[in-house]
């Protein structure tokens, strides 16, 4: 993917301050990382020994929502491709994975938990491990969807049409040939899932927290805030250190390069029986992972309580709440600036990437803080610059977020920097234009779809960032992905929910992404 | 200039003047285990008096606050000026390490009753352990705590857990010191359920999950007014006062605007405020939020005891509930 080092002698002074950056800011990037593991390491035998259970509880947690995830996302995959459904059935499958993950867990709080909106009692216990996995695998099946569709896309028809003019049965075409193809696809998928759900703060956080039930995300939180233990930090270090241990094996797997895209193909005949199982599917699994709770979550946010009706109270004094209207201020104003950094920061590392190897290095290790559970860097940053005047100021957040989103941006950037953009650089250099000059006229305005592509990556993540808010806010500092954490702890079903309708408008802007551009 | 010379004679008539006539700026940070609209409303008020003060807040259950406060304190980074949370063991212990600044109550009514650790950290509003009832789920109401017992209560019971909650820990330290750990043995017989917090208890309560609850009384009355099916029982044994102080930090920056923000709570207007939420005052005379009976009659303060077996309580309660 990445575009070849050519012409590096020629590339003057620009990319050597690149490469000093893209140094600079992996180191700051690696400290708070490093700091954490040093300040926990003693902890770790008392972790292992008292919060074993958690442990357990994560690791069943985790494989078990990777399972759903992958099973029903890479079922829909596997239908929809092979039933040749149209493109815009991808919008519906995709619309649960833009949904934040805490977000949801309200959404199927409103539609079953206790005080839901469809029935009163509650339907299913949603303060347990069943909800947990609920609200994870409507949020996680779509991006294996996603990642799975991408990879059969990729692989093209070819290979099961050959296998049908053998003379195999789709089913046995499908099982020997298609999948086996796409291995290298799903483990990539079932390591990225995986590694989301194990760092996943938010979800836990809002329906484990009640239910006593711990993930080794949310036990870091509650080590951090427990008064009781002497020094909070290095136990909630100790079990950081799990969390990466946890994490370690998923970096072994294979990266996701799905392979080229194959040529033209010969339309298979899709079997009307095929058609009308994909298509119930597809509707089946809008209606109920997606309709469903957010419908629940729009009426529980205009309800009056104990009644039936309309009123928009729960907003009012949603806003008659100083550091709710804060938080909503804070959270939109970071969005824009991370994202905008994150952007313009990611074509930087990746120029620099292009003309030097050590730059190269540097900004592979940017995606550490990225894959990486957000716990860990949150700590590292409490490690870090917990004493200094940052502490309690947006800006504290603002380099948490850049430093664990910058990684996302800088992928765009690479992928956009294709040899044909460097031969019309360095035509221009060989006429005599300057660096600044070739950044402004040539490189900025070919990449600006891409810049506009990372920025939209980047914006819903911060916009909705709960993992290393809600251990790094402090007043002044309030977002609203954590303002709608506080309302469901303190019972306030419905402000939540106003809050959580009103992140939801505010990140639309995200469906702007061109298609497969998403991280 | 005539008037310059006049500079010194103004200047010693305002350092003459008593601290709360000075016009106060700047910011002051409060970190409470209050829910966030009740505390909104008391700063409104300070606010609408001081317009050039900003008041921000830390909100979150008490455990949670004092840790950040204890972080704050061990990194020498502090940020609260004012704290405001349902642990009186912690504010007893930050008093005497002489953290706490003397309250300035002066030009309002405190009675002294309400004043602790030298007059360092106050209550400024009374809540009270009490029996919230779902009229729906149970038909006859229980007369105090030791109803709860009974068989019309089996499995339909429930209350916060004291690792979490300070006001649960003030209802597991009273009623295990005045009647036993029996009694908690005999409500786990009869099925008492043990849930996070009250905010989740109440949700449930009302729900009709369960049929009754032992909460905290504003909460319930408030719930009761909006149309929730619910009764407030002050049990006959006496119901549970639970200590909710506050007190200005010595570190804080801002001093007098943060005791500026305590007897504005001590007020005729603030504590007006805390009836319209449904708290009892603290202030004589003050008028009494609707629902409550004219007296209180309250079991034994147990905070000392609670203060000394804090570990213990929680322990022995962790094994009968099975709690982690």
């Amino acid at each position: 993917m990445r575009a070849e080092p050519s012409s590096t002698q020629a590339r003057s002074r620009f990319p050597r301050l690149g490469t000093a950056g893209a140094v600079l800011l992996s180191v700051a990037a690696l400290l708070p990382l490093i700091g954490v593991l040093v300040r926990g390491a003693s902890a770790v035998v008392s972790v292992l020994r008292g919060d074993l259970d958690v442990v357990w509880t994560t690791l069943w947690l985790v494989l078990a929502g990777t399972a759903l995830s992958v099973i029903l996302g890479g079922g829909l995959a596997v239908l929809t491709w092979l039933a040749r459904l149209p493109r815009w059935t991808d919008a519906l499958l995709a619309a649960g994975y833009l949904v934040p993950p805490f977000i949801g867990a309200a959404a199927w709080l409103a539609a079953l938990g206790p005080g839901n909106v469809l029935a009163g009692r509650t339907l299913v216990p949603m303060y347990s491990a069943t909800g947990i996995l609920l609200a994870w695998t409507t949020h996680y099946a779509p991006l294996a969807y996603l990642l799975l569709r991408a990879t059969l896309n990729a692989q093209g028809d070819q290979p099961i049409l050959a296998a049908r003019i053998h003379g195999l049965s789709l089913s046995r075409s499908l099982w020997r040939v298609a999948l086996p193809l796409a291995a290298r696809g799903l483990g990539a998928t079932v390591t990225l899932v995986a590694l989301s759900l194990l760092g996943n703060y938010g979800v836990p956080a809002v329906l484990g927290f009640p239910a006593k039930i711990y993930t080794l995300a949310t036990l870091a939180y509650a080590r951090l805030l427990n008064p009781a233990l002497s020094d909070p930090l290095a136990a909630a270090s100790g079990v950081a250190w799990l969390l990466v241990l946890l994490a370690v094996p998923a970096f072994f797997r294979s990266s996701g390069d799905t392979g080229e895209v194959s040529g033209a193909s010969f339309p298979l005949p899709v079997s009307p029986a095929l058609s009308r199982v994909a298509w119930s599917s597809v509707w089946t699994w809008t209606m109920l992972a997606v309709a469903l709770p957010l419908l629940a979550l729009l009426l529980l946010a205009f309800q009056p309580p104990y009644a039936s009706g309309f009123t928009l109270a729960n907003f009012q004094t949603l806003f008659e709440v100083d550091s709710a209207r804060r938080g909503l201020i804070n959270s939109v104003g970071l969005a824009v600036g991370t994202s905008l950094v994150c952007a313009l920061l990611g074509l930087a590392l990746a120029r620099a990437g292009q003309g030097s190897r050590l730059a190269r290095r540097a900004v592979q290790l940017l995606n550490l803080p990225y894959l990486l559970p957000g716990t860990l860097l949150a700590l590292g940053m409490i490690l870090t610059l917990g004493r200094t005047a940052l502490y309690a100021t947006p800006l504290f957040l603002m380099l948490a977020y850049l430093l664990r989103f910058v990684a996302p941006g800088l992928e765009n950037a690479q992928a956009a920097l294709t040899p044909a953009l460097s031969q019309l650089e360095f035509a221009a250099q060989v006429h005599g234009v300057s660096p600044w000059q070739r950044l402004w006229r040539i490189v900025l305005p070919l990449l600006r779809p891409q810049l506009v592509a990372s920025f939209l990556v980047v914006y819903p993540l911060v916009l909705s960032e709960v993992t290393l808010s809600a251990l790094l806010y402090a007043p002044g500092s309030e977002t609203a992905g954590v303002n709608v954490l506080n309302l469901l702890s303190e019972g306030n079903l419905r402000s939540a929910a106003a809050m959580a309708v009103l992140l939801l408008v505010l990140g639309l802007p995200t469906l702007l992404v061109p298609r497969g551009q998403r991280a | 200039m005539k008037n310059l010379a006049l500079l010194p004679v103004f200047l010693g008539l305002f350092s003459a003047l008593p601290a709360g006539a000075q016009a106060l700026n700047g910011t002051v940070t409060l970190y409470t285990s209050e829910v966030l609209p009740d505390v909104q409303v008391q700063i409104d008020g300070f606010r609408k008096l001081n317009p050039n003060v900003d008041v921000k807040v830390f909100r979150s259950g008490t455990g949670e606050v004092t840790a950040k406060l204890n972080a704050e304190l061990a990194a020498g980074n502090v940020q609260a000026d004012l704290l405001w949370v349902a642990d009186p063991t912690y504010f007893e212990s930050l008093s005497k390490k002489n953290l706490f600044e003397a309250l300035n109550v002066r030009g309002v009514r405190v009675p002294s009753s309400a004043l602790y650790g030298d007059g360092t950290y106050g209550e400024v509003r009374k809540l009270y352990n009490v029996i919230g009832v779902n009229t729906k789920v149970v038909s006859a109401l229980p007369a105090g705590f030791a109803d709860l017992k009974k068989p019309a209560f089996k499995n339909k019971l429930a209350m916060p857990s004291p690792l979490f909650s300070g006001g649960a820990l003030a209802t597991a330290g009273t009623l295990s010191r005045t009647y036993g750990w029996t009694y908690f043995q005999a409500l786990a017989t009869n099925g008492l359920k043990i849930e996070q917090s009250n905010p989740i208890t109440t949700t449930k309560l009302i729900n009709g999950e369960y049929g009754a609850a032992i909460l905290v009384d504003y909460s319930l009355r408030r719930e009761a007014a909006k149309g929730a099916p619910l009764a407030v029982v002050y049990p006959r044994e006496g119901a549970i006062l639970v200590s909710t102080p506050i007190a200005v930090l010595k570190s804080s920056p801002n001093k007098a605007a943060a005791q500026a923000f305590v007897r504005y709570l001590y007020s005729g207007e603030g504590q007006a405020n805390f009836s319209k939420l449904s708290y009892l005052p603290v202030v004589p005379g003050a008028p009494r939020p609707a629902g409550v009976p004219a007296s209180i009659f309250t079991l034994p303060s147990a905070d000392a005891y609670i203060a000394q077996n804090k570990a213990d309580i929680s322990a022995r309660f962790s094994a009968l509930f099975n709690l982690k």
